[in-house]
């Protein structure tokens, strides 16, 4: 080796050139340096830069997440939960909106000629009712009018009426959507923000109450409608 | 005076620096760029370590906010039911339907000598309505009602006459094709 290095300090080649020898290993060294060090430094620099960015959201939506969550009262948001169940209950529960739908229709002073339950056929969880009435316009005016009063969401989806003079009678075939949603069975990821539940929300769910207390239903909803809390924090119990 | 300079060194020394290739300048360039690169880089490492240290705290950070978070999954589950039920009550429950719009906007337009005799309307706004009367002078008003927008409230956007029969007891019957817009508005 040393006789390798003694020839080649021999040799014309060095001799001619060895005032660019230093030079030389200055840039080899600074490439190396740019391109071994510093581009994957500051190509690391941006991609960690981004991940932060990102990490500070995350942080900042937990943040919100837990200082909202923490300010909750869960025997308030139960009652909540309960009016909005029914609202649109978890499952059809027919008797129950049956009999409001009954309610609402003899407290109107029509009389029932056929009544059938038929599924949505749409994208929403629902079922028809379908109705043949017999009574006054203005019974039926304020059958109509009286609808969006049931606790439970029902809305007209078909009507045809026709007038009998004879008798002064009306005739009304119409169809009425009763709603209901299932529970949902994953409530995400913890990093999702979570949405907030608004004033202006918590007066329509008070509305509910309200029309709870004046419609009876069968069940437990009765109580709950009209303030009694289940005390059920849980759904998913 | 001059000095004297007299060069002593051998003559195939003074002949192997004359065939050297030096550029003068090139030594403190490429010196300087050296040490300015290494500068750069000892920068970059210290600022990467620096970095790389604040994301580690932020991390942790994330990590035992969604412990936290994690705690309060109950009420977080709560939050969410309501919030999907709140959802769908919204778009469900606050307009009056079309049919009951409809319903009531025509029989508040119907006068007291015209009779309905039928009414149906789907969900699109199309109403069919059955009339009846004696007296067709009467119906002057009526139609006014119906194609005016200020007394419809805008809603009602054509009329057509579908069919128009008298009976032998000189009894008029209409039947009438409406086109309800929920919207409405008076231009």
């Amino acid at each position: 080796m040393d006789k390798l290095i003694g020839e080649f300090t021999k040799s014309e080649f060095y001799k001619r050139y060895k005032g660019l020898l230093l030079p030389s290993i200055s840039l080899a060294i600074c490439a190396s340096l740019i391109g071994f060090v510093i581009v994957p430094q500051v190509r690391q620099f941006f991609e960690t830069r981004g991940q932060k960015a990102e990490a500070e959201q995350t942080y900042k939506t937990l943040s919100e997440k837990v200082a909202y969550l923490q300010g909750i009262d869960k025997e308030v948001f139960a009652d909540y939960i309960n009016i909005a169940l029914t609202a649109i209950p978890a499952k059809k529960d027919l008797p129950n909106a049956l009999s409001q739908i009954l309610y609402l229709i003899t407290s109107n002073k029509l009389q029932v000629e056929s009544l059938a339950i038929a599924g949505s056929g749409g994208d929403l969880e629902s079922f028809s009712v379908k109705l043949d009435l017999k009574g006054d316009t203005l019974s039926f005016k304020n059958f109509i009018n009286d609808l969006p009063k049931v606790p439970r969401i029902v809305n007209i989806n078909a009507l045809d009426l026709t007038v009998d003079k004879k008798v002064n009678q009306i005739q009304v075939s119409t169809g009425l959507a009763v709603y209901y949603q299932p529970l949902p069975e994953d409530i995400g990821k913890v990093d999702q923000p979570l949405p907030v539940v608004s004033e202006k929300e918590i007066e329509v769910l008070n509305l509910f109450r309200e029309k709870g207390i004046a419609i009876p239903s069968l069940d437990g909803a009765t109580s709950t409608a009209s303030g009694t809390n289940t005390n059920r924090s849980d759904p998913f119990e | 005076m001059d000095k004297l300079s007299i060069n002593l060194l051998p003559e195939d020394i003074l002949e192997e620096e004359r065939k050297q290739i030096k550029i003068p300048w090139l030594n403190s360039v490429t010196i300087g760029a050296l040490l300015l690169t290494v500068g750069v880089t000892v920068s970059v490492f210290i600022f990467s370590v620096a970095q790389n240290r604040a994301f580690a705290r932020l991390n942790d950070q994330v990590k035992e906010a969604r412990d936290k978070v994690a705690s309060f999954r109950e009420t977080e589950s709560l939050v969410l039911v309501l919030k999907s039920r709140l959802n769908k009550i919204s778009s469900l429950s606050p307009h009056e339907s079309v049919y009951t719009q409809s319903y009531n906007l025509i029989t508040s337009l119907v006068t007291s000598e015209i009779e309905v005799t039928g009414f149906s309307v789907d969900k699109s706004g199309k109403i069919l309505l059955g009339v009846s009367f004696q007296d067709p002078s009467r119906l002057q008003p009526f139609f006014a009602n119906l194609t005016d927008p200020a007394r419809n409230e805008g809603k009602i956007k054509s009329v057509r006459i579908d069919g128009l029969s008298k009976g032998r007891t000189g009894n008029i019957k209409m039947d009438l094709i409406i086109f309800f817009s929920q919207q409405g508005g008076v231009n």
